[in-house]
C-alpha cells in the first residue's frame, strides 16, 4: 500500500534521489533495486535534472511529483492519493493527472480524494461523495449521472431555426419541449430518450441544415449539489479559499 | 521483508539529517572542552587528568545522546514525515530502536572527543580499553532511557 498525503512530507535535508531511495528502503528494497527504481521514477516524473538537488529547493509542483514518486517507489498495488493537484501550476497538474492515469492503466488501484470535482469526473472509474466523513453516494460516473438525469436534453445548431420550422417540429414530436437559444440554437427536452434519426430525418425533409447535435448532461458538480444539498456557491467559495 | 535494510536506512538518515549537522558537531566538540575546563577550575586541589577523564566522557555522552533525540521525533511529527515511517511495514519497536540508535551512536562519537584530547596530554597506555569501550556503550545506551 502506498500513501501520498496532501502535503509533501519528504526530507528537506535530502536530495530527490536520496529521498526516493530512503522511501524504498523502508519497504526492505535492496540497494541496487531501489537506486534503479529511483532513477526510473525521476525520469518518469521529469525530475532527472533535479535528482541531486535538495528537496527544500524544489518548487511546489516538483515537490508534489516527488512525493507521489516516493509513494509508488515500492510498487504498491493500492495507492491513496490525497489532493494530488491542489495548489500547483497547470502544467504540473496536467502531468500529475496523466501519471495517475498511466499508473492506473498499469494495474495500480488508486483511491483519490479531491475537492476538484472535475478531476474526479476525469480520472475516476468509481466516485464516492463524502460529506462530514460519511459516504453518502457511490457509483460509476454514468450511474451517478443517470440517477440524477431526470430528462434528456438535446441541443441542435440549425441554420435559420425559424418559428415555422420549430412549430412543425413541435407538431411532429409533441412529447418534446422546445426552447430557442439564439438564432441557430434550439434545445429539445424530453423525459424519454430522444431518438436522433427520425428527428434529423424530419428536419432534413423540412430543408433545415443541422450543423451540430449535442446531448446536454448535468455536470458531476450539479449531481453532487443535488445529492448533498450543498450550495454550488459555497463549494466554489471553499475551492477558491483552498486555492489561495 | 528485510527489516535490517529499513533499520539501517532510518539510522543513517537520522545521522545525516539531524545529528551530523554543523551546530551539533560543534556542540559535541565544545561541550567536552567546557566540562573538562569546569572540572579543572572548580577543583580545590590539582586534579589528575586521568581522574577527570571518566567524568568528562560521561557528560559528553549524556549531552550527545540527549541533544537531538527529543527533537527528532517532534520535528518529524511536525513535518508529517513521521507518518511515512509509521506506515512502513516495520515493527514499531524496531522503528524506535532505529531512532534511538542514532542518538546512541552520536553519544559514542562524542565520547571520543575528550579521549582524544586527553591522549595528547597524558599517557593512556595503561587504560583498560575493553572496560572503557564497554562503559561508553553502556552509558550511551542507558542515558537515553
Amino acid at each position: 500500500m502506498g500513501v501520498v498525503p496532501d502535503e509533501s512530507n519528504l526530507y528537506d535535508e535530502l536530495d530527490g534521489f536520496e529521498n526516493l531511495t530512503f522511501c524504498a528502503a523502508l519497504y526492505g528494497t535492496d540497494r541496487r533495486r531501489r537506486e534503479q527504481r529511483a532513477k526510473e521514477l525521476l525520469e518518469q516524473f521529469s525530475l532527472a535534472q533535479a535528482g541531486k538537488r535538495l528537496f527544500k529547493a524544489y518548487s511546489k509542483g516538483m515537490k508534489r511529483k516527488l512525493t507521489i514518486a516516493a509513494g509508488i517507489i515500492h510498487e504498491p498495488k493500492i495507492l491513496f492519493l490525497d489532493e494530488p493537484t491542489t495548489g500547483i501550476d497547470v502544467m504540473s497538474a496536467r502531468q500529475i493527472r496523466a501519471l495517475i492515469g498511466e499508473l492506473n492503466r498499469l494495474g495500480t488501484t488508486i483511491f483519490l480524494t479531491t475537492h476538484y470535482i472535475e478531476e474526479a469526473e476525469r480520472l475516476c472509474h468509481r466516485i464516492a461523495f463524502i460529506v462530514n466523513g460519511k459516504i453518502i453516494r457511490i457509483g460509476s460516473l454514468e450511474e451517478l449521472m443517470r440517477e440524477h438525469q431526470r430528462e434528456t436534453v438535446l441541443q441542435l445548431a440549425v441554420e435559420a431555426a425559424e418559428a415555422e420550422l420549430l412549430h412543425a417540429v413541435q407538431q411532429r414530436f409533441p412529447n418534446y419541449s422546445i426552447q430557442t437559444l439564439d438564432e441557430h440554437g434550439i434545445r429539445l427536452i424530453s423525459v424519454e430518450p430522444i431518438e436522433l434519426l427520425p428527428l434529423l430525418g424530419f428536419l432534413s425533409q423540412k430543408g433545415a441544415i443541422v450543423t451540430e447535435a449535442k446531448l446536454i448532461r448535468p455536470t458531476l458538480e450539479e449531481v453532487f449539489v443535488r445529492v448533498t444539498g450543498i450550495e454550488s456557491e459555497r463549494m466554489s467559495q471553499e475551492r477558491e479559499g483552498k486555492k489561495k | 521483508m528485510n527489516t535490517r535494510i529499513a533499520f539501517w536506512n532510518i539510522l543513517r538518515k537520522d545521522m545525516k539529517t539531524y545529528y551530523l549537522k554543523p551546530p551539533n558537531i560543534s556542540w559535541g566538540l565544545v561541550f567536552p572542552f567546557a566540562w573538562m575546563l569546569m572540572f579543572y577550575l572548580r577543583s580545590q586541589t590539582a586534579l589528575d587528568i586521568r581522574e577527570l577523564l571518566p567524568r568528562a566522557v560521561s557528560m559528553s555522552i549524556l549531552f550527545g545522546t540527549t541533544s537531538m533525540l527529543a527533537v527528532t521525533i517532534t520535528f518529524e511529527r511536525r513535518s508529517r514525515s513521521f507518518e511515512r515511517l509509521l506506515l512502513a511495514p516495520i515493527d514499531l519497536s524496531l522503528l524506535m530502536l532505529a531512532k534511538t540508535g542514532g542518538a546512541v551512536l552520536f553519544g559514542v562519537l562524542n565520547a571520543i572527543v575528550p579521549l582524544l584530547v586527553a591522549a595528547f596530554v597524558v599517557d593512556l597506555s595503561e587504560v583498560g580499553w575493553t572496560t572503557v569501550i564497554g562503559s561508553i556503550l553502556l552509558i550511551a545506551a542507558t542515558s537515553i532511557l
